[in-house]
C-alpha cells in the first residue's frame, strides 16, 4: 500500500492529480530519460543539469512542507525518513542522507535516471555526466527544509551509476543561484482549466480509467525506491519538473540561438511520441491490462480508446476522442492538460501552441493503432522503434493544432490526418 | 556480382550470408543470403566494417598489422569470417555454428578467390567528413531517429543544412564533430 | 509449456507460458506454498513475488503467466532464472 496515497487528490472532471496540492503525472524512464536529455541538448550538459536541478528542488520543497505539516513531521530524523519514504514510494529511487559532516550528503543505489539510463543504454554508450538531476534537486530540496535556519542549498553530483560508479553520491554547497520562480499549485492551474470535455467511447474510457486510477494509488516503489508495474518502469512524479524544464529550455533557444527553436520542440513532441509508444505500448500488452480490461485485439479502435484511458489514467489530464477515422484522422480534444494551464500560470497566453507532450502523444496514439502488429505480441524495443522512422518512409502522419489552452483558447485539439 | 557467383545456394552448404563492404565508409557493396532474414544488412556492413577498421588500427598501434589479417568471431549460434580483400574492400561471411573452423576458412578461401576476380577497380574518392561523421552518427548513436534534430538543437545548424552534410564548412564540421563526440559518449571520433 | 520472450521495456527481463486457466488458482497455491508471497494487483490478475523479487503474475481469465525477473538479475542470467520459475509454476500447476 502506498502510503501517500491519502495525501492525493483527483479532479474527476478533469483526470489531474495532485499530492498535498502538487500536480504530478505517472511516466515511465523513456519519457523521462529522453525529456532530459533534450534539456541538455538545448542546454548543454551543465546549465541543463542546473537548471533542472533547480527546478526540481523548486518543486520538491514545498510538497516536502505540505507533507512535514501534515504528518506533523518536526524533528530533523521524522522528516528525513518522510522525505526518504516519499522519494522511493514516486519509483525515483531510495535516498539515504548523512547529515553529520560539514558538508551535507546522500547516497543512492537506484537513484531512478541513473539506474534506467545504465540499463537502457549502458552497453551501447559511455556517458561522462551525471544524469540524476531530479535526485540532486529532491536532495536539495530536503536539505533546506531540514535546515534550522531555512538555508537554501545546490546539490552536485559527484559520482553517477549512469557513468558506471556503484551508487549515486550527491553533495549540497551553500545555494548562489537566486530562489528559481514559484511553481504552481493546484489552485494556481484551476483558473486555466477549459470545459471537461467528453467524446467516442466515452463510457468504455472511463470505465477503464477509473480501473487504472485505482490500480495507481496502490502502486509504490519498493525497499529499493523502483517501481516496475505494466511492463516499465514507473515514476510518479512532479508535473511542474517537466513543464517548467521543457518551458525553459525552449525559452532559452528562443533568446539564444533561433534555429534551435523547432528541433527543440520537436524534441519536446518527439518525448511525447517516444513516451506513448513504449510505455502505453507497453501497457496494453501488459499482464495487468489483459486482467483488467481483456485480451489485447489490436484493432485501431481499441488502441485509440485504450491510449485515451491510459493518459487520464497516468494524470495527463481529460483527453476525449473527438473524432476518429480509421487510418485517416484523429481529433483529440482536452480543456485541461497537465503542460498547458502550467505554461498560461507562468507565461501568460502565447502565439503558438505549447502543448508539446499532448502533440507528440496524440501522433503516437494513431501511430500504434495502425502500424504494430498487435496479434504477433510484437517486442516494442528499440529497433522496432527505430523501424518506424527508418523502414517505412517515416510515420506517415501529420500533426496540427487548430486551438491550444496555451494561446487563450477554451480547449487544445490536436489533429493527426494521414499524409 | 554474388547472384552470379553462388548460383546454387546450396553451393557453399553451411554459408548464411556473405557481404562485401567498401571502405573506408563501410557501406554495402553487396551482399548474398540463404533465404530470409529478419536484420538489415546495410546495417551490419556499417558495423562490420567499423570492426575491421578498429581492428586495423589497434593492430597498428602495436605494430601488429599484416594486410592478410582475418578476424574470426564465434558467437553463440554463427560462425564469423572477416577478411579484408584490399584496401577498398573487406569480405563478412556468416557460416552456420556448426561448421568447423577450418572448413570455413577453406570455403571462405574459395569463395574470396573468385569474389576478388569480380572486384571493380575502385579509384579513391575522398568523401567529406561532414558525410562521414553523420553516417557514423546514425549508426551508432542512441535514438537514431532522433539524431537530426539533437545535432541542429545542439550545434544550430538548420535541418535543411544538416541534411546535407557535404555542404557544411568548417567550423560547423567541428560544431558537428563535437556535437558528435558528446551524443556518442566518445572523447575522439576515428572515423 | 513453452517458455517465451514477452513484451516489455527492460532488456530479457519478462517471459511468458501459457496455462490452461482452470490451472491459475492451483498454479498461485502452489507458488505461496513455494515461498512467494502475494503483491497488490488489479483486478483479474494475481501478482506474486518472491526473495530474489521475482514476480509471477497470473491472469485467471486467459492463462497466461508472466514471469518478470528483476532488474537486478544480469542479463546474461535473466533466462535462467525465468527457467527456475518456470519449473515452479510446472510443479504448482501440476499439484
Amino acid at each position: 500500500m502506498n502510503r501517500f496515497a491519502e495525501h492525493t487528490t483527483l479532479i474527476p472532471e478533469h483526470d489531474l492529480t495532485f499530492l498535498a496540492g502538487t500536480p504530478y503525472v505517472y511516466h515511465c524512464h523513456h519519457f523521462n530519460l529522453f525529456h532530459d536529455q533534450t534539456i541538455d541538448d538545448v542546454m548543454g550538459e551543465d546549465a541543463g543539469f542546473a537548471m533542472r536541478a533547480e527546478v526540481a528542488a523548486a518543486a520538491f520543497a514545498p510538497l516536502l512542507t505540505a507533507l512535514y505539516e501534515r504528518a506533523s513531521a518536526r524533528t530533523i530524523p521524522e522528516r528525513l525518513e518522510l522525505a526518504q519514504a516519499l522519494f522511493a514510494s514516486m519509483g525515483q529511487g531510495r535516498v539515504d542522507f548523512d547529515l553529520s559532516g560539514s558538508t551535507p550528503r546522500a547516497t543512492s543505489t537506484h537513484a531512478h535516471y541513473g539506474f534506467a539510463w545504465r540499463e537502457k543504454y549502458g552497453s551501447r554508450v559511455r556517458r561522462f555526466d551525471p544524469v540524476d538531476s531530479v535526485a540532486a534537486g529532491f536532495v536539495a530540496a530536503v536539505f533546506e527544509t531540514t535546515s534550522e535556519r531555512g538555508d537554501r542549498f545546490e546539490v552536485v553530483e559527484k559520482e553517477c551509476i549512469a557513468m558506471r560508479a556503484s551508487s549515486c553520491v550527491f553533495e549540497g554547497r551553500p545555494a548562489t543561484r537566486p530562489r528559481p520562480p514559484r511553481l504552481p499549485l493546484e489552485a494556481d492551474l484551476r483558473p486555466f482549466f477549459g470545459p471537461s470535455e467528453r467524446g467516442v467511447d466515452e463510457a468504455a474510457i472511463a470505465e477503464i480509467t477509473k480501473g487504472l486510477q485505482g490500480f495507481l494509488r496502490g502502486v509504490s516503489g519498493d525497499e529499493r525506491g523502483l517501481v516496475q508495474a505494466f511492463n516499465v518502469f514507473v515514476t510518479q512524479h512532479l508535473a511542474s519538473y517537466y513543464n517548467e524544464t521543457g518551458f525553459n529550455a525552449v525559452r532559452h533557444a528562443e533568446a539564444v540561438s533561433r534555429p534551435s527553436v523547432g528541433p527543440a520542440e520537436d524534441l519536446l513532441r518527439e518525448a511525447g511520441h517516444v513516451c506513448v509508444f513504449h510505455t502505453f505500448g507497453n501497457i496494453l500488452l501488459s499482464p495487468e491490462w489483459e486482467g483488467m480490461v481483456g485480451p489485447l485485439g489490436g484493432a485501431p479502435e481499441e488502441i485509440v480508446r485504450g491510449c485515451t484511458a491510459i493518459a487520464r489514467g497516468l494524470g495527463f489530464g481529460r483527453w476525449a476522442v473527438a473524432e476518429f477515422e480509421k487510418g485517416r484522422r484523429l481529433v483529440l480534444r482536452a480543456g485541461a492538460n497537465y503542460e498547458a494551464a502550467h505554461w498560461r500560470f507562468r507565461h501568460g497566453v502565447s502565439e503558438r501552441s505549447r502543448s508539446y507532450f499532448m502533440q507528440g502523444a496524440a501522433l503516437a496514439f494513431m501511430v500504434l493503432a495502425h502500424r504494430v502488429p498487435w496479434a504477433e505480441r510484437p517486442q516494442l524495443d528499440g529497433r522496432f522503434y527505430d523501424d518506424l522512422f527508418r523502414r517505412s518512409g517515416g510515420l506517415g502522419f501529420s500533426i496540427d493544432v487548430p486551438r491550444c489552452v496555451t494561446r487563450g483558447d477554451d480547449v487544445t485539439e490536436v489533429v493527426i490526418a494521414a499524409q | 556480382m554474388f547472384e552470379k557467383l553462388l548460383t546454387n545456394s546450396n553451393e557453399i552448404p553451411n554459408l548464411r550470408t556473405a557481404i562485401v563492404i567498401t571502405m573506408p565508409d563501410c557501406l554495402l557493396y553487396d551482399s548474398w543470403s540463404k533465404g530470409e532474414s529478419s536484420w538489415s544488412v546495410e546495417d551490419a556492413a556499417g558495423y562490420f566494417g567499423d570492426l575491421v577498421r578498429a581492428n586495423r588500427r589497434g593492430l597498428q598501434s602495436v605494430g601488429a598489422w599484416s594486410a592478410d589479417m582475418q578476424i574470426t568471431i564465434e558467437s553463440a549460434d554463427a560462425l564469423l569470417l572477416l577478411r579484408e580483400l584490399d584496401e577498398h574492400f573487406v569480405c563478412c561471411a556468416v557460416f552456420e555454428r556448426s561448421t568447423p573452423l577450418g572448413m570455413a576458412r577453406l570455403q571462405l578461401k574459395m569463395l574470396l578467390d573468385r569474389v576478388r576476380a569480380s572486384l571493380p577497380d575502385l579509384g579513391v574518392e575522398e568523401r567529406s567528413r561532414g558525410v562521414r561523421i553523420m553516417e557514423f552518427l546514425e549508426r551508432y548513436a542512441p535514438d537514431p531517429h532522433a539524431v537530426l534534430l539533437r545535432m541542429a538543437t545542439r550545434t544550430g545548424i538548420p535541418l535543411e543544412k544538416l541534411r546535407d552534410p557535404a555542404s557544411l564548412g568548417d567550423e560547423q564540421v567541428q560544431a558537428v564533430e563535437e556535437a558528435a563526440k558528446r551524443i556518442l559518449g566518445l572523447e575522439q571520433l576515428h572515423i | 509449456m513453452k517458455l517465451e520472450l514477452d513484451s516489455g521495456c527492460t532488456e530479457r527481463a519478462s517471459w511468458r507460458v501459457e496455462l490452461p486457466p482452470s490451472a491459475i488458482d492451483a498454479a498461485a497455491r502452489g507458488l505461496l506454498a513455494a515461498g512467494m508471497r502475494e503483491d497488490a494487483s488489479p483486478p483479474g490478475l494475481v501478482c506474486l513475488v518472491d526473495a530474489r523479487r521475482t514476480r509471477v503474475l497470473l491472469v485467471r481469465k486467459t492463462g497466461r503467466c508472466q514471469i518478470r525477473v528483476d532488474v537486478d538479475v544480469p542479463r546474461a542470467a535473466r533466462r535462467h532464472e525465468a527457467e527456475r520459475v518456470v519449473a515452479l509454476i510446472l510443479r504448482a500447476a501440476q499439484a
